[in-house]
């Protein structure tokens, strides 16, 4: 299961923030400035993957972690969850967004917090990943777009 | 859309104004601002909805910065309830971003949602359920579960794929909302279901339910999941689940994941599994990309999870070897942690990686690094350990990093610990890891280094601490950091000084090469206190015959200004003076029993001192201080009271032998006063003017006549002497527990034996003695009970005939009624009717006795019959240990055994059995008990092992010096017991 889904940009600021699991806000702050202090490990060639040794969420937890352009994504999984699976899941994301925001960059991420959410809601429901199909989801998001725009 | 753009415009300059933002205060700034205008600005009335949600989305911003925003929280609720699809679902989204499950505001949007849910439009009810799945709380669980649960047979299947979900977390917060059957029926649709999504998001279920433990419960379904995923990986899905042309991985990670729980430790499930495995990680191998690579090691992880197969294994380590051939780390750490798995399997296909792995640790990878080490750590073995070790070694010396190298070094010490071949190269390594790593050398990991030192030292002997001395000499010749030259100097202050301890040469040379350390440029003034300590030791090896080099050094340090080295030269100089050993307390072995002293006690004993008897102390704290005098008697009693030189020596033997026995009896009584103590000097006198005198010779009468009786308490009295030594022996070495007493006993019985015939004899003729008194007297005897608390020692042989009184009644009635109330009624007097022939007591002493104690009346058979004094036999407890009693068993050739049918049915019941022949139980496993006494007229030993049963069979065996105790113990068992 997915425990937290960030996108941080590379000066540090929180981009999008889910928790799937009840956790204070005071805590989810820290809990983000750990992994943001923990993106600068991550160099072009290293792991992607770390394990939570330090306990910044839970000492089982594993962390992927990703850089696209000024972006990182990062998701903390518990230990059932493949971490090769989400860094693809990474990449799922990332590839919808380039589709319905067209060349997408942090600004999309900024100015559309309501469909980037939405987005990863069609994605992880309750911090379990339920769809992983590309074509699903955009057709979804579109319909959704569309029925706005109609109104 | 000009709305769109204005909401562009200020939303750019918030983002702007804060990207350009130097430090985090003016950050603050900007955003207290921001809040302060989006209150006032929300506040308004009658705003368009289109400026509220550009509102919410600055708000959105302004929290994710990590400001409060909860002035924003209502308005969200009110978005949620707008009928435009994109104010909705803002509204929503605001609601899972901004409230926790356990907000009031919740209970605004239930209505909301309820009716969402119900919405004939698919994004309403798909926001909806989005918003559910994370706000539902036990407070509104009831009130969602039915809409959410029509939800699972909507049309569409985004819709049930997230009723599905969201019904997952309706039963984790309530367990009664949705019955067992009912949920299990309803993922079980889910994954018929004709959407693969949905199927996808029902594994999630089955997954999460087998995490929660349920694994029996779902075994059936392993064939459905098998051939799910075999209709998988042949493509039987549509096209749009491949990823890159790769048939639904994800739900193949699922499928696998399901598989392994299922088939752990179940190896009839996992012959289920092991095709559709193979295949699937044969089909992921061809693959080149990387979510390929995530089914291959889910692949991985599935073989080492369920019941291991030898072919698969292979297979399994074969795909491994790619990933750790692979240039990417991420493979690379995967393909570690594939082999992590494996290799607690089995170690064969690991180590053909072994130089691989080994080389992981050359990445710059952090990762990387810590898994591979962990890895290494866990595939060392005896043989390969020193490759690894050196491996590991040599990145010790070379990292730079602080951290890694730590974990290096401890990682190290216990792979040498556990695996070093040899004691020469577990040494070796150990200086190599302290040279490279000496900044790492804290308390623990020397004092577990000299522990091991000292351990194999102890195990092996002089040579390995000759070898060792040699070693650590040699370092002390080169430059040393503090840390190793401390651990060097305990090595030759703590192993040389005992190897070479008759060498002085040797010693002088190990001196000298520690002192010139002292002069050496030395980190910490610590490290000083080391060194002298060390030359202490050395110097204590020849019991402080010093050289004066080192007196002059000592001499030195006693002005330091380092407390602690001026503490060490003082106390050098103390321990010089007194010769202490100072070579570590090793050679102090702690005698807790203090045996040494063993001589000394029987010499004192044997001048008439009282032996020291733990349990009469622990007695008599219990009990209290019925008796106020003083606890325990030193020395001969002044006899003033009592009158008679004569008669103080008598009662300073017979304290003796009395106060140390556990089994003495408790009884003090104003009859046991005159006893034959003031017999001796005047005998009438004692018949006349002592009225409990006579009682007490009454009450004794009920053993047989009072001659045998006075007997019988002095053999009482030597028995319980004996048993005093016993028990005193046996706290410090294993001695039989029956040992003749000292012969100067003996003139003592005889003497009293004497003084008995002497007093009693009288008074069983004149029987009718003041009943007032007797009773008085007896009366006395029940209640006062700790003898060693009786002021008078003189008193104690005397209170043992009432005990033998009241045991011998209580042995002739089945249930000794009067134990308890006695409470320590070990002493046994023998029944007199087994081995008596001749009636001697005069049957008139009965009436008086019933008189006296109505228990008493129990007694009448007894007093019957007495018998010739030689005959009686009385057993006292020994105190011996399980062990002891079977070197006696094998010693002793008279073993009895039989089978009798008998009421001892219980352990209580047989509990009472060893109590009633007052000898004492050693161990009791289950129905079998052992129990040891010793007679006290010979002192010959008795062992009894019994087994009982429940329905009153009892198997007996007695071992004893004398086979007549064997037969007389089964003769009284027999009587008495069956």
């Amino acid at each position: 299961m997915i425990k937290v889904f960030l996108i941080v940009n590379s000066s540090g600021k929180i981009r999008i923030r889910r928790f799937y699991d009840e956790v204070e806000f005071a805590r989810q702050q820290q809990i983000e400035q750990k992994l943001v202090q923990l993106t600068s490990k991550l160099s072009p060639n290293s792991c992607n993957f770390f394990k939570d040794l330090d306990g910044i969420y839970d000492k089982k937890c594993k962390i992927v972690m990703r850089f696209f352009g000024t972006l990182y994504f990062i998701a903390v999984i518990d230990e059932d969850e493949s971490e090769l699976g989400v860094l693809d899941l990474i990449q799922n994301i990332v590839d919808l967004m380039d589709k319905i925001f067209e060349n997408a960059c942090e600004l999309d991420v900024l100015y559309h917090p309501d469909k980037m959410n939405a987005l990863i809601d069609e994605i992880i429901v309750a911090g379990i990943v339920v769809e992983t199909n590309i074509m699903d989801i955009q057709d979804a998001l579109k319909q959704q777009e569309t029925q706005i725009k109609n109104k | 859309m000009s709305s769109g753009s204005h909401l562009s415009k200020e939303l750019h300059d918030l983002i702007k104004s804060i990207g350009e933002t130097r430090s985090k205060q003016e950050e603050d700034k900007i955003i207290i601002k921001e809040v302060q205008q989006l209150k006032t600005k929300l506040n308004e009335k009658n705003m368009p909805p289109k400026k509220v949600k550009e509102m919410l989305i600055r708000a959105i911003y302004i929290e994710m910065l990590g400001h409060d925003a909860s002035f924003v929280h209502i308005n969200a609720i009110h978005l949620t309830q707008s009928k435009n699809l994109a104010l909705k679902r803002l509204g929503y989204l605001c609601c899972s971003l901004f409230l926790d499950n356990d907000s009031e505001l919740l209970i605004l949007l239930v209505a909301t949602l309820q009716k969402d849910l119900a919405s004939t439009n698919v994004h309403i009810v798909v926001n909806a359920l989005t918003a559910v799945g994370k706000l539902i709380s036990k407070t509104f669980v009831n009130a969602l579960t039915e809409p959410v649960l029509k939800l699972l047979t909507h049309n569409t299947d985004i819709v049930r794929k997230k009723a599905l979900m969201v019904m997952q977390i309706i039963r984790q917060l309530n367990q009664d909302c949705i019955t067992e059957q009912d949920y299990d029926d309803r993922i079980r649709r889910g994954i018929q279901d004709k959407e693969p999504s949905v199927m996808g998001a029902a594994f999630n279920l089955y997954h999460e339910e087998l995490k929660k433990g349920a694994v029996n419960k779902y075994k059936p379904l392993t064939g459905t999941f098998v051939s799910m995923l075999k209709q998988i990986i042949e493509h039987k899905l549509h096209k749009d689940y491949d990823y890159h042309r790769f048939p639904a991985p994800w739900l193949q990670i699922k499928l696998l994941q399901i598989l392994t729980l299922l088939g752990a430790n179940d190896l009839k499930v996992s012959e289920q599994i092991y095709e559709v495995l193979g295949s699937t990680l044969r089909r992921a191998d061809d693959t080149t990309i990387n979510i390929g690579y995530a089914v291959t090691y889910q692949c991985v992880k599935c073989i080492s999870g369920i019941y291991p197969q030898q072919s698969l294994l292979e297979q399994a380590a074969n795909s491994v070897s790619r990933f750790l051939k692979s240039d990417n780390n991420n493979l690379k750490y995967l393909g570690i942690n594939a082999l992590t798995q494996i290799v607690s399997i089995s170690q064969k296909y690991v180590l053909e990686h072994q130089m691989t792995i080994v080389d992981c640790l050359e990445s710059n990878d952090d990762t990387l690094k810590k898994e591979t080490l962990e890895l290494l750590f866990k595939m060392t073995n005896e043989q390969n350990c020193e490759v690894i070790i050196q491996k590991l070694i040599h990145f010790l010396k070379t990292s730079s990093d602080t951290n890694f190298k730590k974990d290096l070094f401890v990682k190290i010490s216990l792979l040498n610990e556990k695996h070093a071949p040899t004691q020469e190269w577990f040494i070796k390594t150990a200086n190599t890891l302290f040279e490279f790593g000496s900044e790492f050398i804290d308390n623990d990991v020397r004092n577990n280094f000299f522990k091991l030192l000292i351990d194999n030292f102890n195990d092996i002997g002089t040579e390995f601490g000759v070898f060792i001395t040699e070693i650590y000499s040699d370092l002390l010749k080169n430059e040393l950091q503090d840390n190793i030259l401390k651990i060097v100097c305990w090595v030759i202050g703590e192993i040389g000084s005992q190897i070479y301890d008759q060498d002085p040469n040797k010693l002088n040379e190990l001196t000298q090469l520690v002192i010139t350390k002292l002069d050496s440029q030395l980190e910490s003034e610590t490290t000083i206190s080391w060194i002298l300590t060390c030359l202490a030791k050395l110097q204590s090896a020849r019991a402080f015959q010093m050289f004066d080099q080192t007196r002059a050094i000592f001499q030195k340090y006693m002005q330091s200004k380092n407390l602690d080295c001026q503490q060490r030269a003082i106390d050098f100089f103390t321990l010089a003076k007194f010769n202490a050993a100072l070579k570590g307390s090793k050679f102090v072995t702690v005698d807790p029993k203090m045996s040494f002293l063993d001589a000394y006690v029987q010499q004192e004993r044997q001048r008439g001192a009282q032996p020291y008897n733990p349990s009469l102390q622990v007695k008599a704290a219990a009990l209290g201080s019925a008796t106020e005098a003083p606890s325990l008697n030193f020395g001969p009693y002044s006899d003033n009271k009592y009158g008679g030189a004569k008669t103080a020596t008598f009662g300073t033997e017979e304290n003796k032998t009395t106060t140390q026995n556990p089994s003495a009896p408790t009884i003090a009584g104003p009859w046991d006063d005159t006893g034959y103590n003031q017999k001796q000097p005047a005998a009438p006198k004692l018949v006349v003017a002592t009225p409990m005198a006579i009682g007490s010779t009454t009450g004794m009468g009920s053993n047989g006549s009072g001659q045998t009786t006075t007997t019988k308490t002095a053999m009482q009295a030597m028995g319980s002497g004996q048993m005093g030594v016993n028990t005193n022996s046996t706290q410090n070495t294993y001695i039989p527990p029956v040992r003749p007493l000292p012969p100067k006993e003996d003139p003592n019985l005889k003497e009293k034996q004497k003084l008995a015939n002497q007093l009693f004899a009288p008074i069983s003729q004149t029987q009718q003695q003041p009943i007032p008194t007797q009773k008085k007297g007896i009366s006395a005897v029940s209640t006062q009970k700790p003898m060693n608390t009786n002021p008078n020692p003189i008193q104690a042989p005397q209170q043992k005939p009432p005990a033998q009184v009241q045991n011998l009644l209580e042995i002739d009635d089945p249930i000794p009624a009067q134990q308890p109330v006695l409470g320590v009624p070990q002493v046994y007097v023998q029944q007199p009717q087994i081995i008596t022939q001749k009636p001697i007591v005069p049957q008139q002493i009965q009436p008086q006795q019933q008189q006296l104690q109505p228990q008493q009346q129990w007694s009448q058979p007894p007093p019957v019959q007495t018998i010739p004094q030689q005959q009686i036999k009385q057993y006292i407890p020994a105190n011996i240990n399980v062990d002891q009693y079977e070197q006696l068993w094998d010693r002793y050739q008279n073993i009895k055994e039989v089978t009798l049918q008998s009421k001892v049915k219980s352990e209580q019941d047989f509990r009472r059995m060893i109590q009633a022949i007052n000898i004492n139980i050693i161990e009791v496993i289950e129905q079998e008990i052992i129990c040891a006494g010793a007679n006290a007229e010979n002192k010959s030993c008795v062992l009894l092992y019994g087994c009982y049963n429940s329905n009153g069979s009892l198997d007996l065996k007695i071992n004893s010096t004398d086979p007549k105790d064997g037969e007389y113990i089964l003769a009284l068992i027999k009587r008495q017991f069956c």
